[in-house]
């Protein structure tokens, strides 16, 4: 089995702070998101990450951090948001080109998982395999695949539905038989951009799929929302301090993330993410995020993101 | 388009020493019905009238008559204009006196003032049909960067566009991506990520903020660093323009004596 990561969007919703990132290697609690990923992976399943050209030199640089593991990068031709092929097609694309003939275990980049990934291929059949979280709220499920299951067996995918016949949504960790490799390919030629669609054609084509229910954290991280929730998961009152901070009558509460070289003057950073060589004084940040290099002054700021390099002083 | 407007302003300036000197030599014409005035010499006068006029120029720009942004013809540049000529007449009578002697006549004077005035108009006149001109055919325009695509966007770039004026929205942009290809002709060329591309493909000058509040820091830092005129759209923040100066600074347009051509087009006179 190999493991194809996809991480070839543009993650524009997350504008600023995504602008020089892509979301798989945005910074959670600590460390890359894919890190996470990462952890809870087979130390000898080869993993291929999907990305498009703008990010896969960042790809790379990560990957080498890990030279125990078997990681290859499959660059897609999109430079911009605009030619960006869609996660299906992109799918379709790698395994016509790195002709893939194994079973895949298929990951969204964008996606914390909470559970074991071990535990979830140990569990795979020879049937495609999709794991499910119920999220509780049927409202929140009209945005992802919603998953009908009956002792372990999928009976019905409804993508994105109006009206949603349960909370169990597919979570962005699936597992894809070799020998429905070729259909995903046919598929992909007129559904580029529908993952989820997939499943809905496998069950029309009389497959057998299987559901693997998780209660363990997952989160999608499409929104701000979603990451500020998986930061505060993850790191509860736990506080990461790099190296060279400099601190001056400075309160820090809750889940804090605070990058190297940082100089903190008159101010309380509440559940934030202050990011390399930031320089603040008399501010309160709570639930933002402060990229790299800003340098600000008397801000008060809730559930904000700011830009790198940015230098406000009021 | 602040280079074109630059030049325009340059042309102007230069425009208003000629016919300054030509109020002065017309004046002289009128008044005394000959050149060859053998008690008041027309060599002494056009050489006082020289200096003058330079000086007269200079008080105009020192009351910011060519000033960028500023309407090349309204009450405020009129008033100004008026009180600029009324110290180059003074200033022209003092010198003379210094310089030469006594003057001669005194409704020189104001021939003098008089002709300066109408002819100085009729330059400013002149250059705003010029402009309008070259605007038409997409020349000298300001090019403008909107963000959102509700309702006050649509609103704000059919104004613009309707209006005729120097001021074009080239590009919208949104947060959140919007399902509306174009508004009015105008291209929605995608999210903020796509910011600092379109900002240098699109020559963009002006960036007005229509929707996406939450990114307000970013934008306003944004323009700050890259030279570029911020305007919040009222339904934002009521009607608010942050100054492109070196630290931000809130500026409450309606309770400013001085609109730009461009404050005056968006938010009325």
């Amino acid at each position: 089995m190999k493991c194809l990561i996809l991480a070839g969007g543009f993650a524009t919703r997350l504008w600023p702070f995504t602008e020089k990132r892509a979301k798989p290697l945005l910074p959670i609690a600590g460390k890359p998101l894919l890190s996470h990923t990462l952890d809870f992976l087979p130390k000898d399943i080869p993993i291929i990450i999907s990305t498009n050209q703008a990010y896969a030199r960042d790809f790379a640089e990560w990957a080498s951090g890990f030279p125990e593991r078997k990681i290859e990068i499959f660059v897609e031709d999109a430079h911009s948001d605009d030619a960006k092929p869609g996660a299906l097609a992109g799918l379709s694309l790698a395994i016509r080109k790195l002709k893939l003939e194994s079973n895949l275990l298929l990951i969204a980049g964008d996606n914390y998982f909470g559970f074991d990934l071990r535990k979830f291929i140990g569990v795979y059949e020879g049937k495609p395999l999709l794991a499910c979280h119920d999220i509780g709220d049927k409202d929140e499920a009209r945005k992802f695949g919603v998953v009908v299951e009956k002792r372990g067996k999928v009976v019905e995918f409804q993508e994105k539905p109006e009206n949603p016949k349960s909370t169990l949504v597919s979570a962005g960790c699936y597992v894809l038989p070799a020998r429905l490799l070729p259909s995903v390919v046919e598929y992909a030629r007129e559904y580029a951009d529908n993952l989820g669609g997939l499943f809905e054609y496998f069950l029309r084509n009389g497959e057998d799929v299987r559901a693997f229910s998780f209660r363990e954290a997952w989160f999608d991280i499409g929104s701000f929302g979603a990451y500020l929730q998986a930061h505060k998961f993850l790191l509860g009152s736990k506080q990461i301090l790099g190296q060279g901070i400099t601190r001056d009558n400075t309160q820090l509460r809750g889940a804090i993330v605070i990058g190297d070289n940082v100089k903190l003057k008159d101010c309380t950073i509440i559940d934030s993410v202050v990011l390399d060589d930031c320089v603040l004084e008399d501010c309160v940040i709570k639930n933002s995020v402060i990229d790299q290099g800003c340098h600000l002054r008397g801000l008060d700021l809730d559930y904000k993101i700011i830009r790198a390099g940015v230098r406000i002083s009021v | 388009m602040k280079t074109f407007e630059a030049k325009l302003r340059f042309v102007l300036t230069i425009l208003d020493f000629g016919v300054v000197l030509g109020a002065f030599v017309l004046a002289y014409r009128l008044r005394l019905g000959t050149f060859a005035h053998t008690v008041f010499p027309f060599m002494d006068y056009l050489q006082v009238a020289g200096v003058a006029s330079l000086v007269w120029i200079a008080v105009l720009i020192g009351f910011r008559v060519y000033a960028l942004g500023r309407k090349l013809l309204c009450g405020f540049t009129i008033s100004r204009l008026i009180l600029a000529n009324v110290v180059g007449v003074a200033f022209f009578v003092l010198l003379f006196f210094f310089w030469k002697y006594e003057f001669y006549s005194r409704w020189l004077i104001v021939y003098i003032f008089a002709l300066a005035t109408l002819f100085i108009l009729f330059t400013h006149f002149l250059a705003g049909v010029a402009r309008g001109l070259l605007v038409r055919r997409g020349i000298g325009l300001t090019r403008i960067l909107v963000i959102g695509t509700n309702r006050p966007a649509e609103k704000i770039i059919t104004h613009l566009i309707n209006s005729n004026s120097s001021y074009r929205p080239v590009a919208i942009l949104d947060a959140y991506g919007s399902s509306k290809k174009e508004i009015a002709g105008v291209p929605v060329l995608g999210k903020l990520n796509r910011l600092e591309a379109v900002v240098v493909q699109k020559e963009i000058e002006i960036l007005i903020q229509a929707d996406n509040i939450e990114h307000a820091l970013n934008l306003t830092a944004f323009c700050q660093e890259k030279g570029l005129q911020y305007f919040m759209m009222p339904n934002l923040l009521n009607a608010s323009k942050i100054a492109n100066n070196s630290h931000l600074e809130g500026e409450v347009l309606i309770n400013t004596n001085e609109r730009s051509d461009f404050e005056e087009i968006i938010f009325g006179k």
